[in-house]
């Protein structure tokens, strides 16, 4: 029991729960919001890189190889320290904007590339099934191969958005609060290092449980439709 | 989620015994005279107390200080370089004798470091752009005034309590970071200490120092609590370079001017 308070001391951790708390919130609630913009724009783009149309998979693909070949932090820098005022918003972003933009346009990248496998993977059969009964383009995608392949993938996507959860630390060095910060508190009000970071992967594991769950739940659904 | 908890456990047992192991030493200063050796913890957190100057060479008032240590023991220097979140561990698992930073003591983190009688007192002040309307510091003390600030530091807490009215950003990164968001508009002002800020005077030369300091911090060495005799080894030494007037030579040239721009 010693041993345990010598190497991890909850009883200081219960002081910062509230702030703990707060970073998980925080945490949480940039994911989901970035997790949305990243598969909307990851869908997206991974239709228009498999048009025939150059207009369209050009600038999918320029978008694609730009996120990946640049570092994510230099990503929410540009959006946050460049972005001059939007002309729709009347102002510039501010950092939580700035960052859920930044983190949601990286995975995004990320994503298209594996929902464009997961569409490709679906036979051409299909396509033309769908055809022969006078479905619509939009209507082959909605209902015939976009819930296969999403399914199909799922677990690939679950990768990937426990990367955005872990990447969405980054945001910090444009001064958003979230769960590293709370970490980071505790290191230097007390100079605690583990209560302070292992506090956090626990933290990060509990997110990663409850979206595991979720995924497998969704998986399950999606089959089950599109069976 | 079974095997998850399992592996977690064994993870945690490991680190445990490996922390119960290193616990157990002597006096560390017979094992530096031993070895030939002074191993140092310091961070990279900017000019002027520890930075990599223009020559490529790592220096800055805190390292020359340990320079001059190192040489007066006799002993070869080896300077670890740490992010400011690695500094504590490096010093805890015995990685590093003791870290030389521009750290300040409070009461909590004494219970988990053994501090230093302070080497230097340092002032905290605001700095902001040029345009903006303070003079003193209390003028960016209120509503819809926003106060860039490094992540986590004892700077936090002092605004929260000096200007709560104020806006505080916190930015991971660094003193610089903070610079770089006042630059940008992103801060209307931005806090450090006086050396810091002198720094950001040069690079920015749209900036200001606004008159008055909110609060001046005492900065240390830190070292582990059961290093008795290499903390009162340090805490002789900053007497004696203090009487011998070097620390003040020191202080002089890194701290309270731009001396040291010419030559690094």
């Amino acid at each position: 029991m010693d041993w345990i308070l010598d190497f991890y001391n909850f009883r200081v951790v219960a002081q910062y729960i509230p702030d703990f708390a707060r970073g998980l919130g925080s945490t949480a609630w940039i994911s989901l919001l970035a997790l949305v913009i990243s598969l909307s724009v990851g869908t997206v783009v991974a239709i228009m890189r498999m048009s025939a149309n150059q207009l369209l998979w050009r600038p999918a693909a320029a978008y694609v190889q730009a996120i990946r070949s640049t570092p994510l932090l230099i990503q929410i820098y540009v959006i946050y320290f460049t972005l001059p005022a939007l002309p729709l918003l009347g102002r510039r972003l501010d950092e939580l904007e700035g960052g859920i933009i930044a983190l949601g346009l990286n995975a995004g990248a990320y994503m298209s590339e594996i929902i464009r496998a997961g569409i490709e993977s679906i036979s051409r059969g299909q396509v033309e099934g769908a055809q022969s009964v006078g479905m619509t383009y939009l209507q082959r995608m909605r209902y015939v191969v976009l819930p296969q392949a999403i399914a199909r993938v799922a677990p690939t996507l679950l990768g990937q958005t426990a990367v955005l959860i872990k990447d969405s630390s980054l945001v910090s060095f444009i001064g958003v609060f979230e769960l590293f910060g709370a970490g980071l508190l505790v290191y230097n009000e007390r100079l605690m290092p583990n209560e302070g970071y292992l506090t956090v992967a626990a933290c990060y594991l509990a997110i990663y449980a409850v979206m595991l769950s979720l995924t497998g739940y969704a998986q399950r659904r999606l089959g089950g439709t599109a069976g | 989620m079974r095997k998850i908890t399992k592996l977690l456990g064994l993870g945690l047992c490991a680190l445990g015994m490996s922390a119960v192991a290193q616990s157990a030493s002597a006096d560390v200063l017979k094992d530096i005279v031993k070895r030939g050796e002074l191993r140092v913890a310091v961070q990279t957190q900017g000019p002027p107390v520890s930075f990599v100057d223009k020559n490529g060479e790592r220096t800055g008032f805190a390292i020359e200080v340990v320079k001059m240590m190192a040489k007066d023991m006799g002993v070869e220097l080896k300077l670890l370089d740490y992010d400011w979140k690695g500094l504590i561990p490096a010093v805890n698992s015995g990685k590093a004798d003791f870290l030389a930073a521009d750290m300040t003591p409070n009461a909590k983190r004494t219970l988990v470091l053994s501090f230093t009688e302070p080497y230097l007192y340092s002032d905290v002040v605001l700095y902001s752009k040029k345009s903006q309307s303070f003079v003193k510091w209390q003028d960016a003390c209120k509503g819809g005034v926003s106060i860039g600030a490094v992540q986590g530091s004892s700077n936090v807490g002092l605004l929260k309590k000096k200007c709560p009215d104020s806006t505080i950003k916190e930015f991971a990164g660094g003193g610089a970071a903070v610079a770089q968001a006042v630059a940008a508009d992103r801060a209307d002002a931005g806090i450090n200490d006086i050396a810091s800020a002198a720094g950001y005077m040069i690079e920015y030369p749209e900036f200001k120092v606004l008159d008055g300091a909110p609060k001046r911090w005492p900065l240390s060495f830190a070292t582990r609590p059961d290093e008795n005799h290499l903390l009162r080894w340090m805490d002789n030494y900053f007497m004696l370079i203090r009487n011998d007037g070097r620390l003040e030579t020191l202080a002089d040239y890194w701290m309270r001017g731009p001396t040291w721009k010419k030559d690094h």
